[in-house]
């Protein structure tokens, strides 16, 4: 029944319904079209891409894309070694920006007190109020606790407990119930085991949901890894690099290599979880 | 009545621990990386840096700031005007399209299912690979400028989109273009959470399309759109991806958060103390209008739970 009620009866509201159609179409196509040329032309010679970038290559040079692994490189670090860094670097950052807010939101939402009530206001004022211009206090502060290109303290940037992730955390915290907990404690349970086994087993999926998305927009930034590990270039900042040079040594094929490549593990990923990202995309509908 | 104790503790000194315990390393990242970095900031912005490599402090930076308004040619007037157009563009341009689109996703629309993953795509895709894919099809040496060939046209007549001119409605259009779809889903997705119950007596008092979005879906999902309204004029003086992957803010493309942000990457220390100032001001402008413009917005409709 309920899905019924959607239907469209009249032809008026047919007609504007097909309009809306062709128009989500026009914009389909405007989305995969300059990728798919972005991909037949990854299979070009430079010399060819050049003449003409619209004709389907002659020969399919598929060898590009292994070259590309070694070509493609800045400074001393190749496709591969970029490889290695987004990964490295991905998971590094991904794990402190999903537990530290999963920490702050546990214990503002379950011991709310003098203490930690404060810290949801602070949260929503940091997230409404934007303070423009504490970038170059910021960038010097890294680069003055030497955190700049050391994977071994590169955390320290995402170990913030506030944050989008915060919120989310948050209002699942405050609707799930105490009851198991205060079992727990009866049997004489402390509060870590309450967290680690009972809160936690019980936030999976959230967990699951929000890793997942941290992960790709970790693996996509170019900006961190512009600003502080630019000596260890990441396939996204490798790629921006690259494509800095080609105004020296033009070899465009091999840069649409590198754009392909970058992208192919995060729809991988993205196929395999599908629906757990998507379905976390209505949570990112916050209430006022 | 009996007074509440007025020392009592809530939880015991375990619990306490245990808070601590969990919020010990967020706290002095807040304390070092919030606290103390917008401290040292507002220092900054009354600070200059002399060839000697000693800092000094001075009001050099407030009065090149205002001298700087007052030349509508300058930089600043350049990057707040593009900020600003990059907010309003997303509001009164993005918004409603995305609104509308979203709308008609409900109804469904023939390949609907196709195209929620069609649309979520784009912004699984980083930026720098998007942005380049854009500049290479829109580009002089792109399959748009070699079909304006072969329709006829001279080469040189193709417009030059990342040239004078063009560069900023190019961004413009790239933002647009580039979160239309993304913004669809998460909004029709909210919509989807409104009961069909009150589209169902709609019918029956015979409501159109345009009734049922003016009168149910628009201030239903309210919360959710003020919400997006407010974080984006949050975010819009940290606006720099496209400017920096398109254009470095040459052709008049520049913003204030690239402003901010090329000044510091300048590698020329003496060159942060400028964007600490021009910060500090447009805090202390954006706080309060954006405070006012929240609860302006939440004002319209009432928050309903359901």
């Amino acid at each position: 029944m309920e899905k019924n009620i959607h239907n469209i009866k009249t032809l008026r509201q047919k007609v504007f319904v097909w309009i809306a159609f062709a128009l989500f179409t026009l914009y389909a196509i405007s989305l995969v079209v300059p990728f798919l040329c972005v991909f037949v032309n990854s299979f070009k010679l430079e010399r060819d891409f050049a003449s003409n970038p619209l004709n389907f290559p002659e020969t399919w040079h598929f060898e590009n894309y292994v070259k590309a692994f070694t070509e493609l490189k800045i400074g001393n670090t190749n496709l591969i070694g970029m490889f290695g860094n987004s990964v490295l670097l991905t998971v590094i950052v991904t794990i402190p920006s999903i537990l530290f807010p999963c920490f702050t939101a546990y214990v503002v939402a379950k011991f709310p007190c003098r203490l930690t009530k404060p810290i949801f206001y602070m949260a929503l004022f940091m997230q409404l109020i934007p303070i423009v211009g504490s970038f170059p206090a910021f960038y010097r502060l890294v680069v003055t606790l030497r955190i700049k290109n050391n994977f071994a303290l590169i955390w320290i940037l995402y170990a913030s407990g506030t944050g989008l992730n915060f919120f989310l955390f948050h209002s699942f915290f405050q609707g799930l119930s105490w009851s198991y907990a205060e079992a727990a404690k009866v049997d004489g349970a402390g509060n870590y085991r309450v967290l680690f086994q009972i809160m936690l087993p019980q936030a999976k999926a959230v967990l699951t949901a929000l890793a997942i998305t941290s992960l790709i927009g970790n693996w996509n930034d170019y900006m961190l890894p512009f600003l502080y590990m630019d000596k260890h270039p990441t396939i996204a900042l490798g790629i921006y690099q690259y494509k800095l040079l080609q105004t020296y040594r033009a070899n465009r094929p091999m840069l649409f290599c590198g754009i392909i490549l970058s992208i192919v593990p995060v729809l991988v990923l993205f196929a395999a979880f599908s629906k757990t990202i998507m379905e976390n995309t209505s949570v990112g509908g916050l209430k006022g | 009545m009996i007074k509440a104790k007025k020392f009592k503790l809530k939880y015991n000194i375990k619990d306490y621990l245990f808070i601590l315990s969990l919020i010990i390393i967020p706290l002095i990242h807040f304390i070092v990386f919030w606290l103390y970095v917008n401290f040292d900031s507002i220092l900054m912005a009354f600070k200059g840096l002399g060839d000697d490599g000693q800092e000094y402090w001075t009001l050099n930076n407030f009065a090149t700031l205002i001298k700087d308004f007052f030349l509508p040619d300058s930089i600043i007037w350049e990057a707040t005007i593009n900020t600003l157009l990059i907010f309003l563009t997303g509001v009164f341009i993005a918004t409603p399209i995305c609104l509308v689109a979203a709308f008609f996703m409900l109804k469904r629309m023939p390949l609907g299912n196709f195209y929620k993953i069609l649309f979520f795509l784009p912004s699984m895709i980083n930026m720098v690979a998007f942005v380049y894919v854009f500049t290479y099809f829109i580009g002089v040496d792109g399959p748009l400028a070699r079909i304006w060939v072969n329709l006829g046209f001279e080469l040189e007549t193709f417009p030059v989109f990342l040239g004078q001119g063009w560069a900023m409605p190019t961004i413009l259009f790239y933002n647009i273009w580039s979160g239309l779809g993304f913004t669809t889903i998460v909004t029709s997705s909210n919509m989807n959470r409104i009961p069909t119950e009150l589209y169902e007596s709609a019918k029956i008092d015979g409501a159109g399309f345009v009734c049922e979005f003016f009168s149910i879906t628009i201030p239903l999902i309210w919360p959710t759109i003020s919400a997006m309204i407010v974080f984006n004029m949050a975010g819009m003086f940290s606006y720099l991806g496209p400017v920096m992957l398109m254009t470095e803010g040459s052709y008049n493309t520049s913003t204030i958060g690239y402003y901010i942000f090329q000044n510091v990457t300048s590698g020329d220390p003496k060159l942060m103390y400028y964007p600490a100032a021009l910060g500090l001001f447009f805090t202390i402008i954006a706080a309060p209008v954006i405070l006012l413009t929240r609860k302006g917005l939440n004002s319209f409709w009432q928050d309903v739970t359901f």
